[in-house]
């Protein structure tokens, strides 16, 4: 448990921070979110002394934090910043072993440490290992930098903006693996950014910040229904609604598929009494096309109708959320589509209801 | 950490100072010359000649100016040096410009003003008169019949192709040039002169020798050894406008004191050394190539001065 | 010849360049050798120089040099670029072996007679010096073989100017009979050369390093540190050597200790002082910048991680500057090489001396004799130094570098 008591923090004449008190709890990942000046990246640098405040105090599990030597404090903690940090003059592994071997761990088990780290972050040990930071490209970089700030498997980790300075495409694969490590490490991680996005895809709890000050401090959907003020309403954007949808996912809002196996009479369901659609699997499972009796005739090949579909640019994946399931339904002109599984096996489908109800839901709470 | 940092290279740089410079034991007399052949020469006979009769010596021959040398010694720098009569006129001014002209008169009046002033005595001189002159290549000479200086004002006046290479020194001081042009009674427009700054007689005798540039006339020295060898001939200063320059060793008067018997050793050496002589000398170093240490150890061996 | 006749861009421009150089270096090397006086013959130290071409006094000789540029300019058209670059140390080789040869027959009867080497003689040079480059430059393979093979072909060349020297073949040229004069003094003043170039570089490294450390920490630091170092960069040597007489003397008089020493206003103290004062700025100027060259993120994440203040220095700043602060001990070597040789001028020795005194008697191989041994004094410091760097420069240093387009 972190706890800032009545924290301020100037510079000059300037207050970054000011009587902040805030509580974040164990195994929690809080985002620390704001325009630009909030003070976020101040308060961050609190938690590990990098910065120290002008007036109140920070305790870590009740300790005071200036009772701690710094050096110590920092390497029981995580800490990634936007612009990665690596040693440019170190490999990769060895810039993944730094804090284990500043704790003076056992040198087989700071190499097997390294290679674990790295496998978790997803790059092989093998061929990323000896490659050097000016080898790798921007989202390869960041990666390293997580692996080596979990290195020491510290309970805290402290996040600056890391995913700020990668390209969007990138961003997003790398903010849902953080996500899957972050569930199965369960850390207490403080993420600072000014996306809002990131913010309510990443956080358990969210810490709107506004000059130096906290504004609220709530789960992201009691956020998202009710903010608390109009700067708040303006900052989450006025999509809100959406934004909600971009919390659930939908393996908790998918209906049963309707079925019609390859091997079986498809030409007599497009002439049967059936007025329907049917998403169509080959023996395994695997979803091959769609037949629709509102778009095709009873006279016409249901084989050259499947070979001739893209299903898939329809069909999207258990994890992904209501939002980019809707933005798939709208993009393909459908009213429901397909959901699968990594095999591209038809596990159900989602239907434009299904996500109405979501939203609905979350409007009545 | 700042204050440790400056302590440890101050003392790493004096101890690295000292390793570099000479051991000296007990007060060495520091002698030091001029940087061009003759005072190297000179230099070096009083060296050898000094250790010798055991007296322990310093040897700083041979690394500056004029300037840096008269500047060294009076800063105690420097013990003993070659210095010239004549420059008792740009040490001492207001002087009596004749008295220069006079050898006798010279000499005490210089010993007398840089005792009194500065603590310096100077001893027995070289009778060798190794002041400014005005040389001309002997080809041009042998034709036009130049001998003496007023033959050269004569050729001038008469339109004659003049080309003077000299040293700024020589073209502005008083007692130079304007001196000579003022006591025979010619006048060298801008054209017909070519200036250098330092006084560095080798450079405008090879100017002359070579013809560079025109140049037909050189400004030289009366002991230079290379007039010969560059086939040049000096033009005979008949009025005698020139001040005397005769080689003097001069030391500190303390440093005299506590060995007084420098001045004894150094006597029968300046004593022997003539126009003609130091002419040779110097000839060997800068004709031949002989190192000046070479020359200086033959010549004492020669005159029985040294073991 | 390919890149004459083709329209095409893209081969023309680097094949036509090196073929162009080529040619104009075999064609101003063969000049030179052919039309330009070879030897100078003075009938004594001073006197003016008789002019002697090669073709008078070794016409076979020249005959061998035409074809030896011949060969180079064949071969470097045919792009065989390591049997260029031999013909050209080999062309060298030979001008050497001419002087050999010749020397003793023109200068050796008469001990007061000065043999020189002409402008034919070091334009030559210069142009086979210069083809060697440039056909080096083509020679393929890593640069760590690059380098081995111009260092052995600079091994070759100083073992055959060993070689000569030693068989007593050059002693008539005109600088060896000055060296052969003033033996035991060259020796000693090459000692005190090096000796005063050493101690003005780690005087002034200390200087330099206290400085641009400092710099690199704080504005008001490097501001005034700076403009100190500026500033005595901006007084000639030999002006700040004689400003230097004076208080230095003074002091001595005040502390005979320090004269005991050693220590007084002229010789080796002023100069010291001054040769250290120059060689601290480029050592504090590298050292502030190869410090602010390290990147602030990896300093901020070394922090954050909870590494130390000294340790954050030891393992990521000094590995990262080392390669640029070595870079400013090469300069200051090199400058420092230099200016000794006008430490000379206030009795603090070294080749200066045989400079100026060459100069006063007007002597030009005396000249050259203390000048030549500077020269290769600098080029050697300045290569050993640039190894050194490249050892010093960590791997994945080596390897942005070339991600970057930086030669290695």
């Amino acid at each position: 448990m972190i706890r800032f008591e009545g924290v301020g923090r100037s510079f000059g004449e300037v207050w970054a921070v000011r009587t902040l008190d805030l509580a974040i709890a164990e195994r929690e990942l809080c985002v620390l979110v704001g325009p630009s000046g909030a003070g976020k990246s101040t308060i961050l640098r609190m938690i590990n002394r990098l910065v120290e405040p002008s007036e109140g105090r920070v305790t870590l599990d009740g300790k005071e934090l200036r009772s701690i030597d710094p050096d110590t404090l920092r390497r029981g903690i995580g800490y990634v910043i936007q612009g990665v940090g690596l040693f440019p003059h170190l490999t990769v592994s060895a810039n993944v072993s730094v804090v284990p071997e500043l704790l003076g761990w056992a040198r087989a088990r700071v190499s097997a440490r390294a290679r674990e780290m790295l496998e978790l972050v997803g790059l092989d040990p093998d061929r990323y290992g000896p490659r050097y930071p000016s080898q790798l490209s921007g989202g390869e970089a960041q990666r390293v930098g997580v692996a080596r700030a979990l290195a020491s498997d510290p309970p805290i980790l402290l996040m600056d903006e890391p995913f700020s300075a990668v390209d969007p495409v990138n961003r997003l694969r790398l903010q849902q693996e953080f996500l899957s490590i972050q569930r199965r490490l369960r850390k207490t991680v403080v993420f600072v950014t000014h996306d809002v996005d990131e913010a309510i895809r990443l956080a358990d709890r969210i810490a709107v910040l506004r000059s130096g000050s906290l504004v609220q401090y709530d789960a992201p959907e009691a956020l998202l229904d009710a903010p608390a003020d109009a700067f708040i309403a303006g900052f989450l954007g006025s999509d809100r609604a959406l934004k909600r949808l971009s919390r659930r996912a939908i393996r908790d809002w998918m209906r049963p598929a309707r079925k019609a196996s390859v091997d079986e009479d498809l030409a007599g369901l497009l002439c049967g009494e059936d007025p329907g659609y049917w998403w169509v699997v080959d023996g395994s499972g695997r979803l091959l096309g769609c037949l629709d009796r509102a778009l095709a005739g009873c006279s016409e090949d249901p084989r050259r109708i499947i070979a001739a579909q893209r299903i898939e640019d329809m069909a999207v994946d258990l994890d992904t959320s209501l939002k980019d399931a809707l933005s798939a339904m709208l993009g393909s002109s459908a009213r429901t589509i397909p959901v699968v599984d990594g095999a591209f096996r038809l596990v159900g489908e989602i239907a434009l209801d299904d996500i109405e109800r979501a939203s609905d839901r979350a409007q009545s709470r | 950490m700042q204050a440790k940092l400056v302590t440890i290279s101050a003392f790493l740089f004096l101890s690295l100072a000292a390793t570099i410079s000479a051991q000296g034991a007990s007060a060495p007399v520091v002698v030091g010359s001029k940087i061009d052949t003759e005072g190297t020469l000179l230099g070096k006979m009083i060296v050898r000649l000094l250790s010798a009769s055991d007296i322990p010596v310093t040897d700083k021959v041979g690394f500056g100016t004029t300037d840096l040398v008269r500047k060294a010694i009076a800063a105690k720098e420097l013990d003993l040096y070659v210095e010239y009569t004549g420059n008792g006129a740009f040490f001492f001014q207001g002087t009596d410009p004749t008295v220069w002209k006079d050898e006798r008169l010279g000499y005490e009046t210089v010993k007398r003003l840089d005792l009194q002033n500065n603590g310096i005595v100077w001893l027995t001189p070289a009778p060798a008169n190794n002041t400014w002159a005005i040389a001309v290549r002997k080809d041009l000479a042998d034709k036009e019949k130049l001998v003496s200086l007023d033959d050269f004002a004569r050729y001038v006046v008469r339109g004659g192709a003049v080309k003077l290479a000299a040293s700024e020194e020589f073209i502005s001081s008083a007692a130079a040039l304007p001196a000579f042009q003022a006591a025979y009674g010619f006048k060298l427009s801008d054209d017909q002169l070519l200036s250098f700054s330092g006084g560095n007689t080798a450079l405008t005798e090879q100017a002359a020798s070579q013809g560079t540039n025109g140049v037909n006339f050189a400004m030289a020295y009366g002991t230079d050894g290379s007039l010969a060898a560059l086939g040049l001939v000096v033009l005979a200063d008949t009025k005698a406008v020139q001040p005397i320059y005769e080689p003097t060793p001069i030391v500190r008067k303390e440093v005299l004191d506590r060995y007084p018997s420098i001045a004894p050793v150094l006597d029968p050496l300046f004593k022997g050394l003539d126009l003609v002589t130091l002419q040779g000398l110097n000839a060997r170093v800068a004709v031949e190539g002989e190192s000046p240490d070479a020359v200086a150890e033959s010549y004492l061996k020669d005159k029985g001065l040294l073991k | 010849m390919r890149g004459s006749g083709a329209r095409n861009p893209r081969f023309e421009s680097p094949y036509a360049a090196s073929a162009l150089a080529a040619a104009s270096l075999a064609a101003a090397g063969s000049a030179a050798a052919a039309f330009l006086p070879f030897f100078v013959l003075r009938p004594n130290r001073i006197a003016q120089g008789r002019s002697i071409a090669l073709v008078q006094a070794e016409p076979w000789i020249l005959a061998a040099l035409m074809v030896l540029w011949a060969a180079f300019l064949f071969l470097e058209l045919r792009s065989s670029r390591r049997g260029a670059a031999i013909v050209s140390v080999s062309i060298v080789a030979l001008a050497l072996a001419a002087t050999g040869l010749a020397a003793p027959r023109l200068a050796g009867v008469s001990h007061v007679a000065r043999l020189s080497l002409g402008s034919g003689f070091w334009l030559l040079g210069l142009a086979a010096y210069a083809s060697f480059v440039v056909a080096s430059r083509g020679v393929g393979g890593s640069p760590e073989s690059r380098r081995a093979w111009s260092f052995a072909s600079s091994l070759a060349l100083v073992i055959v100017l060993g070689l000569l020297l030693a068989s007593g073949s050059l002693d008539s040229l005109s600088i060896v009979r000055e060296w052969g004069a003033q033996r035991a003094v060259f020796a000693a003043q090459m000692r005190r050369h090096v000796a005063l170039t050493a101690a003005a570089v780690i005087a002034g490294g200390l200087l330099g390093l206290s400085i641009g450390g400092a710099a690199s920490r704080g504005k008001t630091a490097k501001s005034t540190g700076f403009l100190a170092l500026n500033f005595f960069q901006t007084i000639p040597s030999l002006a700040l050597f004689g400003l230097l007489i004076l208080p230095l003397a003074a002091l001595a008089n005040r502390f005979p200790l320090l004269r005991s020493w050693g220590i007084g206003g002229i010789g080796v103290a002023p100069a010291l002082i001054a040769l250290s004062l120059y060689a601290a700025l480029p050592i504090a100027r590298n050292a502030c910048a190869g410090l602010e060259g390290v990147p602030p993120a990896a300093l901020d994440a070394g922090r954050g991680m909870g590494m130390g203040k000294a340790q954050l220095f030891l393992r990521v700043e000094l590995p990262l500057a080392l390669p640029v602060v070595v870079a400013g001990f090469r300069t200051a070597t090199v400058q420092a090489i230099g200016n000794v040789a006008i430490a000379a001028l206030i009795g603090a020795g070294g080749m200066g001396v045989f400079i100026f005194q060459g100069l006063g008697q007007f002597a030009m191989d005396m000249v050259l004799m203390g000048t030549l041994p500077v020269v290769a004094m600098a080029l050697a410091a300045d290569a050993a130094f640039g190894s050194l760097a490249r050892a010093l420069t960590p791997r994945g240093l080596r390897i942005a570098a070339i991600r970057a387009g930086d030669a290695p």
